[in-house]
């Protein structure tokens, strides 16, 4: 019996070595903040949040054997995990975005999409699926004023890139632009106004 | 096979006519060449209703008219009424059907008319409706000197281009998903020839045209345009010459936009925008040659060009030489110009001044410029650039050095507020290399900055590198205060500069920069600066702070009086807009000062709404302390991390409840204590702004 418990005490340890922490990539947090700067941007509350997220990060737990005792104690630990992780997950503090280069670029966009509305509301550009904007239809803009459209597209583009990489590296992860960026590609598509057009990259279509 | 002339052709019908007895008459011939035209399969059927007067119908399979017009089958000519009046034959009314492989189908009324001693032919229709407007069409068709000679003239009237190109489609050689629309005006056309197509008139006109591609890169939007041309053939080149005009409309390639009516025009001209194209020239073996294009664009430009273009490959390579007379640069719509400047690092720049000279363009390349800048007055509100007088002579060559150097003036710049004077700068360029040719002078804020050596390798790549030794002379600390909005305080700013690096769009400065303020020294190091002509420059640098008068530092900021030396430093200060984003400062007294050391109770006061206290101004008058408008200290300190917005504080010296922001000495002795650690940045620099009374926690003694 003594021996048992100290194996079951070692198999228990070795597992627990085996442990890989992920930090998990903050989903709700991002959505959250995406939907905040995003309303300030287009003036327009927030929209209904995604459905809740299954957790992203993966590798919690290293099965190693797959002898009955050890499966259950691997699939205690990760249940544990996980559901530390949702908590912690649900009350997962806000993302940093009040960094002094995220306002400016907000206040940018803001004043900049004053002068886009028109040709949202025309449907002449639209929200793509890598978070940025482009022309869907340039026939739809006075020959004027398609050139100016594309100076404002080049700004808001560079502009989206640039508040994209402050946000992950204003939380201490710059890897997380890319994730970032996807998250708010969907929360731009959602925070979307009636009637705009978005590409979720199966072509355009109007919300 | 059969062949025959027309000319044997007339004599068969001048022996058959008089015969009176044959009802009916048909010649058939499987080959017949003439006039420059090639028929096959001809048939010609003759019915005789009186002496002189005959109804025939011509059946051709295949008639080619040589490669202009191409070939027309199953050609039907049906003459209801054939008279025979020698030397005359004319037919009046004959119906034509033909199918022309470039055309489509042609159906038509003509009157036809054969003299056989001049062997002329003549046609001329009556109005055909086409396109909703109406086409008239003469011919004539004669022999000279056993040569043919013939001449067609068109005259069209109010045609739509749409319905052309639904009937005509192949003459328009668009891609399906290319817009067009617009009316043929007016269009006059005289082309003739021998055996060959060797001369041509055309007069048009085309209103309200629009054309679009499906990207709309290229479009055209209610444009008038019209052209003359005299062009004729000879050995196989033809030479033309004539004018092209654009008076209404608008036109956008590409990046390159144009309005040729604007609604505000900028001048009284009757077409003040117009575009007007002079020109003569030749095409052969599919280049067209220019060796006369005179342009003028509105207000905008006048230009004496000569081009080659040569369209035997699938992009055209353009070889071009254009001596501009002028280009006005407050002519240029805004709209024209954020096309071109779409995607350059000044794409807000706007101005007005004039430049001349010449561009030479090989290979579809810019290869030369030599140009000359009158009085040019540049700014980019965005990038905060002005430039104000700019004038000179500009030389670039991409291939090699050029043998004069380039030289340009100003009157007046200005850099993110900052106002620069007068200045001559020469320089050579080869290719995307810059050398700056002789020590420059930049009279900046009553001081200046002397360049002594600029030299930069691949501008615009990422390989780009920078030599550049220069030197700060001492700037008035109270301009540039000024400049930049700050309390105005006395004090300069000097420095070397020998090195300057730029990677990846990053600006480093090498050396420091040495500022002599407030009786004490700043040195500035480390000065990096990157999307310099953005919209949110970001500069780094660490600075060094040492033995500031206190006295003058308070008096100057209004900040209450406090008498002493400081020290310190601002590591890692990073900014984004001109805003401070992050920086890790520590400003303390001067260790080993043994001035002496008063604050008054004013800096007291703001001292602790630094440190987040309330009520400073109450302990202050309270008890024996309101009797001391002074006091002496030991030291006195802040230390400000700012991250996010957040300002982690700390002070001279630890204490049980927080730490020292101002240690006190001798009596009454004052203690500035504060045990905020973490204050708002923003509220913290709107409080300084204000200096606002708050009272910290302050102990007497």
């Amino acid at each position: 019996m003594q021996h048992l418990a100290l194996k079951l005490a070692l198999a228990t340890a070795i597992l627990a070595a085996c442990v890989t922490i992920n930090v998990y990539f903050p989903a709700a947090a991002v959505e959250k903040a995406a939907d905040q700067i995003i309303g300030d941007v287009i003036g327009k509350p927030a929209a209904a949040p995604l459905a809740p997220h299954a957790p992203t990060g993966k590798n919690l737990h290293d099965p190693g054997s797959n002898s009955l005792p050890a499966r259950v104690i691997v699939l205690t630990i990760d249940r544990m995990l996980n559901t530390l992780m949702s908590n912690a997950d649900a009350a997962a503090p806000d993302l940093e975005i009040s960094t002094p280069t995220v306002r400016q670029i907000t206040e940018s966009m803001k004043s900049r999409h004053a002068q886009l509305t028109q040709y949202y509301d025309s449907g002449a550009i639209g929200y793509t699926a890598d978070g940025m904007v482009d022309i869907r239809d340039a026939n739809s803009i006075t020959l004027a004023e398609r050139n100016v459209v594309r100076t404002l597209l080049a700004d808001e583009n560079k502009d989206r890139a640039a508040l994209y990489a402050e946000i992950a590296r204003a939380n201490g992860h710059p890897e997380w632009g890319a994730d970032i960026k996807a998250t708010f590609a969907k929360r731009w598509i959602a925070n979307a106004k009636g009637g705009w057009y978005y590409n979720d990259g199966s072509g355009w279509k109007q919300k | 096979m059969i062949r025959i002339s027309l000319a044997r052709l007339s004599f068969l019908l001048l022996v058959s006519a008089p015969l009176g007895a044959i009802d009916k008459t048909t010649l058939s011939f499987a080959d017949w060449a003439g006039y420059g035209m090639h028929a096959q399969g001809v048939t010609v059927e003759l019915l005789l209703a009186n002496s002189n007067l005959t109804t025939a119908r011509v059946q051709v399979a295949a008639l080619d008219f040589g490669p202009e017009l191409g070939i027309a089958r199953g050609v039907q000519i049906y003459c209801p009424a054939l008279e025979i009046k020698a030397p005359l034959y004319r037919c009046v009314a004959a119906k034509i059907h033909a199918h022309f492989q470039k055309f489509g189908s042609v159906a038509l009324i003509a009157d036809l008319g054969w003299h056989p001693q001049t062997q002329t032919l003549n046609f001329s229709s009556n109005a055909i409706t086409v396109a909703g407007g109406q086409i008239r069409l003469q011919g004539v068709w004669r022999k000279h000197w056993h040569e043919p000679l013939w001449s067609i003239e068109a005259t069209a009237t109010n045609l739509s281009i749409a319905e052309l190109r639904k009937q005509w489609g192949t003459l328009f050689r668009l891609p399906k998903d290319w817009t067009l629309d617009g009316r043929l005006a007016y269009a006059h056309a005289l082309l003739s020839g021998n055996k060959n197509f060797n001369h041509a008139h055309i007069d048009t006109e085309v209103s309200k045209f629009n054309l679009g591609n499906a990207d709309g890169t290229i479009a055209a939007q209610n444009l008038q345009v019209g052209l003359k041309v005299d062009a004729a053939q000879m050995s196989g080149t033809w030479k033309a010459q004539g004018q092209l005009t654009g008076t209404h409309g608008e036109l956008l390639i590409s990046r390159l936009y144009w309005n040729f009516s604007p609604t505000e025009p900028s001048s009284t001209a009757r077409f003040p925008a117009a575009l007007t194209a002079d020109f003569s020239g030749a095409w052969r073996n599919s280049t067209l040659v220019f060796d006369r294009l005179q342009l003028k664009l509105g207000q905008l430009l006048t230009a004496d060009v000569l081009a080659n273009l040569n369209f035997s490959t699938q992009s055209p390579a353009i070889q071009l030489s254009a001596q501009i007379a002028k280009f006005d640069l407050g002519a240029l719509p805004q709209q024209t110009r954020a096309g071109l400047l779409l995607g350059t690092l000044l794409s807000k720049l706007e101005g007005r001044g004039l430049i001349k000279g010449q561009i030479v363009v090989e290979n579809n390349v810019p290869v030369t410029l030599d140009l000359i800048l009158q009085d040019l007055h540049l700014s980019d509100h965005v990038a905060g650039l002005a430039i104000g007088g700019l004038e000179g002579h500009v030389i670039w060559s991409r291939t090699h050095r050029t043998t004069f150097p380039s030289e340009l003036s100003w009157q007046s710049a200005n850099a993110y507020g900052i106002g620069l004077g007068s200045a001559r700068i020469r320089f050579f360029t080869e290719g995307a290399d810059f050398q700056l040719l002789q020590a420059l002078r930049i009279p900046v804020l009553d001081g200046g900055l002397k360049v002594n050596r600029l030299e930069l390798q691949r501008i615009g790549t990422a390989q780009m590198s920078v030599q550049f030794d220069g030197v700060l002379e001492p700037l008035s600390m109270p301009l540039l205060c000024k400049a930049f909005g700050w309390p105005i305080f006395a004090g300069s700013v000097a420095g070397a500069i020998p090195q300057l690096k730029v990677e990846h769009g990053r600006m480093t400065l090498g050396g420091q920069l040495h500022a002599k303020i407030f009786d004490g020294d700043v040195s500035v190091s480390d000065l990096t600066m990157s999307e310099a002509f953005g919209a949110r420059p970001q500069l780094n640098a660490n600075i060094i702070i040492n033995r500031l008068d206190l006295a003058a530092v308070t008096s100057a900021f209004s900040f209450g009086q406090i008498t002493g030396r400081l020290s310190g430093h601002i590591a890692a200060l990073h900014l984004v807009g001109w805003e401070p984003t992050a920086f890790d400062a520590s400003l303390f007294s001067t260790p080993g000062d043994r001035s002496k050391k008063l604050i008054s109770q004013r800096a007291v006061e703001n001292i602790s709404s630094i440190g987040g206290g309330q009520g400073a101004t109450a302990a202050l008058e309270r008890g024996a302390l309101r009797f001391f408008k002074e006091f002496h200290y030991q030291q006195l300190g802040l230390k400000c991390s700012l991250a996010n917005d957040v300002c982690a504080l700390n002070g001279v010296e630890p204490h049980a409840t927080g730490y020292y922001l101002v240690k006190g000495s001798g009596i009454p002795r004052i203690d500035v204590i504060s045990d905020s650690r973490r204050v708002d940045w923003r509220k913290l620099v709107a409080s300084l702004k204000e200096l606002s009374n708050s009272q910290p926690t302050v102990t007497s003694q």
